[in-house]
């Protein structure tokens, strides 16, 4: 057949693309796949043996309602190559226009298993994979409502990677849903292979220091949010769903929060919002102390502290970025090497660097405890990981050469910065900065479900109020 | 209105400024000028703000949507309107000036004493002029993330200063004359006047319920805690009182020592410097909108530019010391202050906006 001989052609002739011809009640039959990327077995099961038993005429309105009744079955009469690389497989028959298209796609996919980002204690395990058909799944499991929309776009003119736009329709502000999705579709570029693509796509500020998009791994997480009106971005291959508006307070939150006393939350998020300082302030706060305001630092801690730094060549400046620099190093080649090789690495850093640096008075115990505490501090909020990373090397630099004084201005510009944030009509500091007092229930301070009888006016939504159906027909 | 802010946050705008001026040298010059009974001269002072607080609350109430310099420009015209605005620019540049020479004087004493005024002014007017740039309403969302713990701090700066010596008798407060206690009054006017930036942003503030009463709280419960921290540092150093100039600072410094830790004075120094630079940020957005009023529509960034330079030239060749500046400042703003007074009145007594001036002016603005 021309047909089948010109998608050969347009698919450059590979050698995973299959054609089985068969000879039924003397008629021509042609099938056309992608052997790599179907689901053969069932391609056997449901498609060939009945075709091939089937006694009579045939033709592609007998096949759809007799032979191939039980699966979903479509006629198209264009794109026959584009329904082969969806993994369809397509049927010609000898004399007949256009094709069947049969969905039998069976990809290599990994079954959904905790993600190693946000493991749980007491809750809910299952995590995305990079399969979108599977997330979907997920995430209808979690969510059975008739209010949830699935909104499918292809983008990438060469990967045709699926996005799909979820929300709960009355819920959701329509006017995010519409920005979102007016973005998505002006996309133009060779392909998406991971959801983080999209957000510099996404956003107003794609060279923003802070990303306002969350980025989840466990459907349990994306339903609450959409159900705090948020819109949940999955995009095919990666586990990683994006959800829309963003704010800073869910950086402090963690779905652990809600699986365990409310009493406890509270604790832990206030410890993580501890950390969060101590992380970005602390060895520029201890340069600056050491530098300059020694005399704001009580005696004992002076003592104490100069007893192990007198005989150091180093001012503390060039001392911490040392070891900053130093554990940035370790860092990057413990992610890039292979598991076996990075406990090497760890004990050359630890023992080689660390030890015998401070023993061959180049480095200090104080100025390691200082890093030390700065760097464990930092994965309390893991997903603020990189732009602490950041801060904490200009906060250093800025207290080791204007003091407390610039400290206190960094802290202020960024903090002003992180206000000028508004992506998607939602201010990034909310609750705190505008102060909203009904969110304050869930920000820092996490108060019974019970009590959360509203949803987040700080999110823009539709519906304000938790549990009552609207019927929007 | 996009770079509109909450009453919420005007109000911690309102008891930042309150704040920023009357930590530091205000309580000794108070008690040089009548001793204990300085008190009652901050005590009148205050009375008088708030009275002008309330005259510009009630202002915006009767002008809802009115910017000053409309205001001004229906009052006496536009040319009259541009040459307060410029007065107004001067005057908020000045106290920018006295703020950063008392910051200077406190950074200097007690943070770092080889801390010059250009190290200062680096660190400072970058910062402020950033947040001045990025918008009122960015400037008034960190103000108001800011006032918790900066209040916060303050109340535990009082909680650890020395509290175990008896309550200071009610009448040693009496110790000056009526006269004296005026005078000073008059001579210490410029640690005060700290809500007439309000005037200018008094069209970003949006229209609220409870406006005035909910300023109000604020302000009062920020003026008790104030007033707290007087009656504090004047019964602690009584007599010694005109030597403490950086009163926040050695009111903390007599603290107990906490969990054998020690002084734990970085807790005032934190929260004074926060202040300023929430204060030189307010004062900053305000100068810049003078400007645009002043000029015409500008870029922000050239109106930001033109206040940083002027700033630099009087505070290096002008205004290079601390001392210098309260003397100069002690003596003449008693002349500015009664005609800041006469504007405020007078504009209280215009005729307030009617529904069809209201209607009108949202129908242009849409």
């Amino acid at each position: 057949m021309i047909e089948i001989e010109n998608i050969k052609k347009q698919l450059n002739n590979n050698p995973d693309i299959s054609v089985r011809e068969l000879n039924v009640s003397n008629k021509n039959i042609s099938l056309v796949f992608l052997k790599s990327t179907i689901d053969k077995m069932l391609f056997v099961q449901s498609v060939l043996s009945p075709i091939l038993s089937h006694k009579g005429e045939i033709s592609f309105d007998i096949l759809q309602k007799q032979i191939l009744s039980v699966i979903d079955v479509e006629k198209i009469n264009k794109n026959y190559v584009e329904n082969i690389i969806k993994n369809k497989v397509l049927i010609f028959i000898e004399g007949e226009e256009g094709a069947l298209s049969i969905d039998m796609e069976l990809l290599p996919a990994r079954q959904p298993n905790e993600p190693p980002t946000s493991p749980t204690i007491q809750g809910p395990r299952e995590g995305f994979t990079e399969s979108i058909k599977t997330n979907l799944a997920l995430l209808r499991k979690q969510c059975q409502s008739k209010h949830l929309v699935i909104k499918n776009y292809f983008v990438g003119a060469l990967t045709h990677t699926q996005i799909s736009v979820v929300y709960i329709d009355n819920i959701a502000d329509k006017k995010i849903v519409k920005s979102i999705i007016d973005k998505i579709k002006k996309i133009n570029t060779d392909g998406i292979v991971d959801s983080h693509y999209l957000i510099e796509y996404l956003s107003k500020r794609p060279n923003g220091l802070f990303e306002q998009f969350g980025t989840n791994e466990k459907p349990d997480i994306v339903t609450a949010k959409m159900l705090e009106g948020r819109v949940a971005i999955f995009v095919d291959g990666t586990p990683i769903v994006l959800t829309v508006p963003y704010v800073f307070i869910e950086d402090l939150q963690n779905s652990n929060d809600y699986y365990t006393n409310s009493h406890y939350a509270t604790f832990v998020r206030y410890i993580r919002s501890f950390g969060l300082i101590l992380a970005t302030i602390v060895p520029g706060l201890y340069a600056s102390f050491r530098l300059y305001h020694y005399k704001i630092v009580p005696l004992k801690y002076i003592i104490t502290i100069n007893a192990t730094t007198q005989n150091l060549p180093f001012t503390p400046i060039i001392e911490l970025l040392f070891i900053l620099i130093l554990f940035q190093i370790l860092y990057e080649v413990s992610l890039r090497l292979p598991r076996y090789l990075g406990l090497a690495t760890s004990i050359v850093g630890a023992l080689v660097l660390g030890d015998t640096g401070v023993q061959a008075g180049l480095i200090s115990p104080p100025g390691i405890i200082i890093i030390a505490l700065s760097l464990i501090s930092m994965y309390t909020i893991p997903t603020q990981a990189p732009q602490l990373t950041i801060l904490r090397f200009v906060f250093l630099i800025i207290g080791g050469t204007l003091g407390l004084l610039g400290i206190v201005g960094g802290i202020i510009y960024f903090v002003n910065y992180l206000n000028t944030l508004n992506e998607y009509n939602t201010p990034y500091l909310a609750p705190y900065a505008p102060r909203i007092k009904d969110d304050l229930k869930d920000a820092l301070h996490r108060k019974p479900m019970g009590e959360m009888k509203q949803r987040p006016k700080s999110i823009p939504n539709n519906d304000e109020i938790r549990g009552i159906e609207k019927n929007n027909e | 209105m996009n770079d509109q802010i909450t009453v919420k946050q005007a109000g911690s705008l309102c008891a930042i400024s309150m704040l920023a001026l009357k930590l530091v040298t205000l309580p000794s010059i108070l008690y040089q000028q009548a001793k204990t009974s300085g008190l009652i001269s901050a005590f009148c002072l205050f009375l008088i703000d708030f009275f002008g607080l309330f005259l510009i609350l009630k202002l915006k109430q009767k002008f809802p949507n009115m910017s000053l310099y409309e205001l001004l420009c229906k009052a006496i015209g536009k040319i009259f309107a541009k040459a307060i605005y410029i007065i107004l620019y001067f005057f908020l540049l000045l106290k920018l000036i006295f703020i950063i020479n008392e910051a200077v004087s406190y950074t200097q004493s007690i943070v770092d004493e080889e801390f010059t005024n250009i190290m200062f002014l680096m660190c400072f007017l970058p910062v402020i002029s950033a947040v001045a740039h990025s918008g009122l309403k960015s400037t008034a969302r960190t103000c108001e993330v800011g006032f918790i713990f900066v209040i916060f701090g303050f109340i535990v700066c009082l909680f650890l200063s020395e509290t175990t010596t008896s309550f200071m008798k009610l009448s040693s407060i009496f110790e000056s004359s009526p006269l004296k206690i005026l005078s000073s009054s008059f001579s210490t006017s410029i640690w005060f006047f700290d809500f007439l930036f309000l005037l200018i942003i008094m069209d970003k503030i949006k229209v609220e319920k409870n406006l005035i009463k909910r300023i109000f709280n604020l302000i009062i419960f920020v003026f008790i805690i104030l007033f707290i921290f007087y009656i504090i540092y004047f019964r602690l150093f009584r007599n010694t009182a005109f030597l403490h100039k950086n009163a926040i600072a050695d009111v903390t410094q007599y603290n107990r020592n906490i969990g054998n830790v020690g002084n734990i004075d970085i807790i005032s120094i934190l929260v004074y410097l926060f202040i300023i630079y929430f204060q030189g940020a307010i004062y900053m957005s305000c100068l810049r909108i003078c400007f645009e009023k002043i000029i015409g529509e500008i870029n922000p960034t050239w109106a930001i530019i033109f206040a940083d330079i002027i700033l630099v030239i009087l505070q290096y060749f002008i205004f290079y010391n601390l001392e210098i500046t309260i003397n100069f400042y002690m003596a003449y703003f008693k002349f500015v202050w009664p005609f800041l007074w006469l504007m405020l009145l007078l504009l209280f007594f215009m005729k307030g906006e009617n529904k069809n001036d209201r209607k009108n002016k949202s129908h242009i603005k849409s």
